[in-house]
């Protein structure tokens, strides 16, 4: 029984054992190099699969620690300056609307709600309006946005483009009531 | 004197392939997002290794046998 444990595997494959006994029977220069040579292999194989069987664990440790590091050093900080203080990180974020889209749209169309009335009274009322007033009411019912789309256009809240819409409709709603009556 | 079949690309891709496992086991150490990274940095380090590595000479395949012999004589 071989004790050896290098030999031992080194023999367990069936190809190698048939070689070796081959070997013993009919020996010979080439099969004896042939033999030396795979047994390197295997002994080097053997060695470097138990040197990375330890060390992988302690390398793959080591570089979760360095990511850890990087992160803590280089830490994200949106209102940095960048670019010798000209702007912050946040403004090359790049935001929910195409640029382009926002460069034609925002200056809005219209001040000229007015001109969709037919109405003479109605068209006076709407004049008098304020032009944020009107820009809203044209927004939501002339373009057909919703209250958040319309939000987002002009840069302010859902909330205050909702109450500038109620106010805007009450005066409407009052001066023509006054103007009828 | 080193072999050249120690350092060829078939001998390395058989020692990744062997290594796998391991490797696979081991990116737990990280988060999710840095286990792609990881496995690259580990199958880098073990190309390296496997060409640079210097191991305590390896016993020759006859002295072995040899020394068996002698053991196995000795036991009966």
């Amino acid at each position: 029984m071989v004790q050896n444990r290098l030999l031992q595997d080194f023999l367990t494959d069936e190809k190698i054992n048939n070689f070796y006994i081959n070997y013993l029977e009919r020996p010979s220069t080439y099969k004896k190099e042939m033999l030396e040579k795979l047994f390197q292999i295997h002994v080097r194989k053997m060695q470097l699969l138990s040197y990375f069987s330890k060390v992988l664990h302690f390398e793959s440790q080591k570089y979760d620690k360095k990511i850890r590091h990087m992160n803590s050093v280089n830490q994200l900080i949106l209102d940095k300056n960048v670019n010798d203080g000209e702007g912050m990180v946040l403004d090359l974020v790049e935001g929910e609307q195409p640029f382009d889209e926002l460069e034609f749209l925002t200056p809005v169309s219209s001040y000229d709600l007015e001109f969709v009335f037919e109405d003479k009274h109605l068209y006076e009322i709407v004049s008098n309006l304020s032009p944020k007033q009107k820009n809203v009411l044209h927004l939501l019912f002339v373009d057909g946005l919703t209250e958040i789309e319309a939000a987002q256009r002009l840069d302010v809240t859902k909330q205050s483009i909702n109450k500038t819409k109620n106010q805007a409709l009450k005066k409407i709603k009052q001066d023509y009531i006054k103007g009828v009556v | 004197m080193p072999m050249p079949e120690l350092r060829n690309q078939t001998f390395q891709q058989e020692i990744l392939n062997m290594l796998q496992p391991k490797i696979k086991s081991v990116l737990k150490q990280t988060n999710w997002q840095y286990r792609l990274d990881l496995e690259q940095e580990i199958s880098l380090m073990i190309i390296t290794a496997i060409q640079t590595k210097q191991f305590q000479k390896a016993p020759s395949f006859f002295e072995l046998v040899e020394a068996e012999r002698k053991n196995n004589l000795k036991i009966v």
